[in-house]
């Protein structure tokens, strides 16, 4: 399955816009192949940073911003919203930051609530996705470029929510994968293997799939038996980590 | 002035003439460097003070006791000379905006390969990738399916570019999230002290008047010249409020009751007191005042993040040094007044001046005070000593920016040093300049690169006839090849 993924990932990066100037976030950083394309002429692309990746990804696979990753516990990968006083009290070190928000409510039990209304990025991974934390981490100014954990960051932010996607479709009704049966094996040629890869094309990189990238992306499937839940994680995760949606 | 750093190896000409960024911008007054701001350190440094290939090959020129006179002559020397053997000479470096001692620092080509691209057009503006940067920069999402369709279908794909960017001009995104990110670093917050929980003051306000400031084509000088506050209201709308009432801070957030650690309520803290003819927006705050001055005599921290916000330079890198003669007095006895300290402090001392009227922090007797403008501010500071506070009450010290002098706040009374320090800032090339770079940076990704140069010197030199619109910039930015070409 690795293998197939590599392989993915080598066609995909083929494929245009050129390479960024910037280390690569996405890509496992195999040669590219010439595909006869025109270049860029700057060599320079934009790094999709921590919001615009949340966004998307929950735009493209239908998720709310909650449901897209959390690890560490439940805390979010990426995300914005105002800062929670329960959040304000963790970053104060308490260890139980529950308790002491009733304490310092008067209360009972805690009622967490906005401390700051303003918006701000917060999350595990916030940071090396090229955000800042002004509030809670007083950062002020993001990274000029990406970590070296920025591309562990990045896998993981797409892979969860591929595999959130992935997860709820199979439970039913479908909402983005619903091309192919995701309890089957599949083989490159099973019904709706294709049109799904177009599908997931057009909501992740928001364009037609050329006839080469579906085949590449269809060639997962030539190796040992892989589920439709599988595929369809797995291809999403080529498509979310390609340079083409990390970078414009 | 960056160059200044070329006479650490010369300490005795760095003591008596601080001029090469001078010598260097007339003998190159067209490069990059020069224009709207002055050349780094790193153009004859490697790690101030030690020279990198190009400042040695200037030294070795034979700089010495007749330093501004044989200065201009050397660098014409070795204009031809590649210095850091990167391919391209000194001279072609100083003129593209790059650095003539730093391989690393080269102009990249700027042209497409030659064969097809079914989705771009490499090397013109191509509406497509364009509409994909104004998309995420702007609205914090990338184009659906459908939207590039019908930026596809559409009869001028450039006026289609042009009206997404408006939208997401009004966008959450963009007034919540991607203009407070801009606001960070010349707002720096403290979540520690500046909520209900441990409240010191109120940044909020200061978040209002930036996002304010740089929407719904206002004149972006209202950053450093506003007098009066800017309120969120219930709809989520900005507005300017009324100057002759405080604005109101947090009586509490969360079920919490904000109080400081001195048991102060929010109608002792965060009231931002305001005195309207005192007034110069951002710089005036009552958080700006209170986490940058506290109780200094001389807030140089105030004075060096004001600069670093709005004109673009840092003095601890020895940038945007214009020295004033007979400075630093050093009424403070803090020892500025020693080289090489001194290279730094005769500029930002007499930019502090400007600031050492206004109040910091003032602790639990008079927290209401921190903010408000006092003309004899230093006669209450006890850890200034007897005769500095008569040696500055004698003979006040008097502000300057660029080199140039400032109204003392007695020669002003309805105005203050700051307020017109506040205007000259506003309507200085530095200050264009850093205002575009800041939102160049976001749209882009990168600042501007020596091929992207002639550009961005529009763009920023065309702010005044934009009446100083930020929105119009970006209008003008989106049509640059900059952002829209791939």
């Amino acid at each position: 399955m690795k293998r197939a993924l590599l392989l993915v990932t080598v066609v995909l990066t083929a494929c245009p816009p050129a390479p960024p100037a910037e280390p690569d976030a996405g890509d496992a950083g195999p040669a590219e192949v010439d595909a006869g394309f025109a270049t860029s002429s700057r060599a320079a692309l934009r790094w999709k940073r921590h919001r615009t990746l949340q966004n998307d990804l929950t735009r493209a696979l239908e998720l709310t911003s909650d449901e897209v990753c959390r690890e560490a516990g439940g805390r979010p990968c990426a995300t914005t919203g105002p800062v929670m006083l329960v959040e304000v009290l963790e970053s104060a070190g308490f260890a139980n930051p529950t308790a002491v928000c009733a304490a310092v409510q008067g209360r009972g039990t805690c009622a967490d609530a906005p401390l700051l209304e303003l918006q701000t990025p917060k999350g595990v991974h916030v940071n090396a996705l090229g955000g800042n934390e002004p509030f809670l981490g007083e950062t002020f100014t993001p990274l000029a470029s990406p970590l070296l954990t920025t591309p562990l960051s990045t896998d993981r932010m797409v892979l969860s929510a591929c595999g959130a996607r992935a997860a709820k479709d199979a439970a039913g009704p479908a909402v983005v994968f619903t091309e192919v049966d995701l309890a089957a094996t599949l083989t490159p040629t099973s019904p709706g293997v294709r049109r799904q890869v177009e599908r997931l094309f057009q909501r992740l990189l928001a364009r037609d799939a050329l006839p080469a990238e579906v085949d590449a992306v269809v060639s997962m499937l030539e190796g040992p038996g892989m589920t439709g839940r599988e595929f369809a994680q797995l291809s999403c995760f080529a498509l979310g980590t390609s340079t083409e949606f990390l970078f414009q | 002035m960056r160059w200044l750093l070329l006479f650490a190896l010369l300490p005795s000409v760095a003591l008596a003439r601080p001029s090469a960024p001078a010598l260097l911008c007339q003998t190159y007054p067209t490069a990059p460097a020069c224009v709207g701001g002055q050349p780094t350190c790193l153009l004859c440094h490697s790690a101030p003070p030690a020279l990198n290939l190009y400042g040695a090959a200037v030294a070795g020129q034979g700089l010495g006791a007749s330093f501004d006179t044989a200065l201009p002559g050397a660098l014409r020397a070795v204009e031809a000379l590649d210095s850091d053997e990167d391919g391209q000479s000194n001279g072609d470096e100083l003129r593209r905006g790059t650095l003539p001692g730093d391989a690393a620092s080269v102009a990249a080509p700027v042209s497409a390969q030659a064969g097809a691209n079914p989705s771009f057009s490499p090397g013109q503006w191509d509406a497509r990738f364009a509409f994909t940067r104004v998309k995420a920069a702007f609205c914090g999402v990338s184009p659906t399916y459908e939207e590039r369709k019908a930026l596809a279908a559409a009869t001028d794909p450039k006026a289609f570019v042009h009206q997404a960017l408006d939208a997401c001009l009004r966008s959450t995104h963009w007034r919540d999230e991607a203009l407070p990110r801009l606001a960070d670093a010349r707002i720096k917050p403290l979540g520690s002290a500046g909520t209900c929980l441990n409240f010191y003051g109120n940044f909020e306000p200061d978040y209002f008047l930036f996002i304010w400031a740089l929407t719904d084509g206002r004149d972006a000088r209202q950053l450093l010249r506003a007098q009066h506050h800017v309120q969120r209201n219930a709809d989520g709308s900005l507005s300017p409020i009324d100057v002759t009432r405080p604005i109101l801070p947090p009586v509490s957030r969360a079920g919490v009751v904000c109080r400081d650690r001195y048991g102060n309520t929010p109608s002792k803290v965060g009231g931002q007191p305001l005195q309207v003819n005192k007034r110069a927006g951002l710089l005036t705050t009552q958080w700006f005042l209170w986490r940058n001055t506290m109780g200094a005599l001389m807030p140089r921290g105030t004075a060096a993040l004001a600069a670093s916000s709005w004109l673009g330079t840092e003095y601890s890198l020895y940038e945007g040094l214009h020295p004033v003669p007979n400075e630093p007095r050093d009424l403070d006895a803090k020892n500025v007044a020693v080289a090489p300290c001194n290279q730094c402090h005769s500029t930002l001392d007499p930019l502090a001046y400007a600031f050492s009227s206004y109040w910091g922090g003032t602790g639990s007797q008079r927290p209401e005070f921190t903010g408000v403008f006092q003309v004899d501010r230093h006669l209450y500071l006890t850890d200034l000593s007897m005769a500095a506070r008569d040696e500055w009450s004698r003979n006040p010290p008097r502000a300057h920016l660029f080199g140039q002098p400032l109204p003392l706040d007695r020669e002003v009374p309805q105005s203050s040093a700051l307020v017109e320090l506040g205007k000259r800032m506003s309507d200085s090339e530095p200050f264009a300049r850093t205002l575009v770079e800041m939102v160049w940076v976001h749209a882009v990704g990168a600042p501007p690169g020596a091929a992207e140069q002639a550009e961005f010197e529009a763009l920023w030199k065309g702010l005044p006839a934009m009446g100083f619109s930020l929105d119009r910039v970006l209008h003008a930015l989106v049509d640059t090849n900059a952002l829209g070409a791939p």
